[in-house]
């Protein structure tokens, strides 16, 4: 007796949208599987975690119960996600602690800033008229009253933060980046309503530049300041790349995502500047959940990286965002340039079924 | 013809010729443009924990595995929980991986392994009245293309196949339905080729036996 022939009946049709939710099921699921796996690790790390935060409190002034910093000494304040390293003689008031918004004003001096992005947070310097918005980074405000005039400088060490003043286009400054007003007369500006997310190279346009300068680096640097900037200067290169992969593998992505920026941004000759750009946006879109950082970092993957399947996932991830944020323009012009580049690409099934076509 | 016009006739034949194309004869090892990474290039990205890599596997393998995995459970709802099981399998798994470029048909041992245990446990909870038999939904197992009739010895066969012992029934589909090689279906189910035409020619017999005792 023979086994019997097959039948030759066509394929089941496999859709687009099938694959996505398969894939983001199965996205939830790994995640569930790696949270099981840590809460498995046990009491041991649950100890070493709790002396953690014991050691954490005990370094760090209560800050919520001490709205207003103002001493002679350097003071380390801690709001929601971000500590704040406020200078001597400096006054740093927290105008707004809530689930979806922190508002700091400095009103006199200087202080240091180290955020961690939250994604439902966000995180807002006024030094009046100046406003600065962070997207997870590491920076400094100043802000001195001298009679009449005031002058504000900010000075970015890691990643990226969103500079506003009233009447003016908001503009980005990235890692190694300082920019400064020209004195101008003391009058505290009503607060700009937040907007938008961070751009690409908005400095160059905005009209802010007329008003302000870039600086180059280094104008009065606070200790704490010092001690960040050493041990960021302190990196060539290679050690740069190497730090922010070694965080990225443990788990530290907002800094590893603020390092790999910073790489592509100092470095964009280095054959891994495309790289690491690939990473800030993999690590903003998936983990951080920010699709606007994340777009900055695709697009920088496609000026530096020639590399073609990084180009073909960054097209593929562009298209997505604009779509996911409804920009039908925007998403229709990079579908075509996805198809004319990548038409049999991994992904142009999934791309020829977005843009709301 | 002069000798001219011959030249001119064999410089049109050879542009003509298609261009070699660098499009791979192996889906599962390259992608369709060539352009893409290799599933090898994938499977290291993916075991280094970069979550883009492994999207992109599951992404690319996807289609395959839902078909497979559709004819084999033959309803949406245990064709979507066995392509998770296979995935979440494949990828924490991966190391156990020798060839990385043969992940395709990797994955899909898995699937068959994997959909093998789910049918048996399937048969033991309908027995034990824990579960009913579903009808077979047949968008998961043909294309739209399919006759009225063949959709309807379709829906037969299946609903016989669910009287048949789990290792039968995956045997006879992965051959009948599936259109694989008995080869094949030992290695991915890791039984010798000769027990896979035992279990295809039993299936094949009661499925036979049912169709006379259904037309008498």
């Amino acid at each position: 007796m023979n086994t019997p022939e097959p039948l030759g009946i066509s394929s089941p049709v496999v859709r687009a949208d099938e694959i996505d939710g398969h894939w983001s099921a199965l996205s939830r699921r790994l995640k569930r599987r790696r949270r099981a796996r840590r809460i498995g690790a046990g009491a041991a790390v649950v100890a070493v975690a709790l002396a953690l935060i014991a050691l954490g409190r005990s370094r760090w002034a209560p800050p919520e119960s001490a709205p207003v910093a103002t001493s002679d000494a350097p003071v380390e304040l801690r709001v929601a996600s971000a500590r704040v390293h406020v200078d001597p003689r400096s006054r740093v008031e927290v105008e707004h602690d809530r689930r979806d918004l922190v508002v700091i004003v400095v009103t006199e001096g200087a202080a240091l800033f180290d955020v961690d992005h939250e994604e439902d947070r966000r995180f807002l310097v006024r030094a009046p008229p100046v406003e600065v918005e962070v997207v997870g980074t590491r920076f400094r405000v100043e802000r001195r009253v001298d009679g009449a005039e005031v002058r504000v400088a900010v000075r970015v060490l890691e990643g990226v933060v969103q500079v506003r003043r009233p009447g003016e286009e908001p503009f980005a400054l990235a890692a190694g980046e300082s920019w400064m007003t020209e004195t101008e007369p003391r009058a505290e500006a009503a607060t700009p309503s937040p907007t938008g997310a961070t751009t690409e190279e908005p400095a160059r346009d905005a009209p802010a530049r007329a008003a302000a300068r870039r600086v180059g680096p280094r104008a009065r640097p606070s200790e704490a300041e010092h001690e960040a900037e050493r041990a960021a200067e302190a990196s060539d290169p290679e050690s740069l790349f190497d730090q922010a992969t070694a965080l990225r593998r443990t788990g530290d992505v907002s800094r590893a995502a603020s390092l790999y920026q910073r790489f592509y941004l100092e470095n964009p000759r280095d054959p891994r500047a495309g790289l690491a750009a690939f990473e800030v946006g993999r690590l903003q879109l998936e983990v951080l959940r920010n699709p606007g950082a994340a777009a900055v970092a695709f697009r920088a993957v496609l000026r530096l990286d020639a590399t073609a399947f990084r180009r073909e996932i960054a097209m593929w991830y562009l298209v997505r965002i604009a779509d996911d944020a409804g920009r039908v323009d925007e998403c229709r012009s990079m579908r075509e340039r996805y198809l004319a580049s990548f038409p049999e690409g991994v992904h142009a099934q999934m791309v020829r079924a977005r843009c709301g076509d | 013809m002069t000798h001219r016009s011959s030249l001119r006739v064999l410089f049109f034949v050879a542009t003509m010729r298609p261009r070699p194309s660098i499009v791979t004869s192996d889906p599962h090892v390259e992608s369709r443009s060539g352009l893409g990474p290799r599933d090898g290039v994938l499977v290291a990205a993916a075991r280094a924990g970069e979550r883009w890599a492994q999207e992109a596997l599951v992404r690319r393998h996807t289609p395959a595995v839902q078909r497979l995995a559709g004819r084999l459970m033959g309803n949406r709802e245990d064709r979507d929980d066995l392509i998770q099981d296979t995935f979440v399998l494949a990828l924490t798994k991966l190391r156990s991986l020798d060839d990385a470029d043969a992940f395709g048909p990797w994955v899909r041992s898995i699937v068959i392994r994997t959909g093998y245990k789910r049918l048996r446990r399937r048969r033991l909870l309908a027995r034990l009245g824990l579960r009913r038999r579903e009808e077979v939904d047949l968008t998961q197992v043909a294309g739209t293309d399919l006759s009225g009739e063949q959709a309807a010895e379709l829906t037969l066969l299946y609903a016989r196949l669910r009287r048949l012992p789990a290792d039968e029934e995956t045997a006879y589909i992965l051959r009948v339905v599936e259109g694989m090689q008995i080869s094949e279906i030992a290695a991915a189910t890791r039984v010798s080729e000769a027990t896979v035409k035992r279990r295809i020619r039993a299936a094949d017999a009661l499925v036979k036996q049912e169709r006379g005792g259904s037309s008498r």
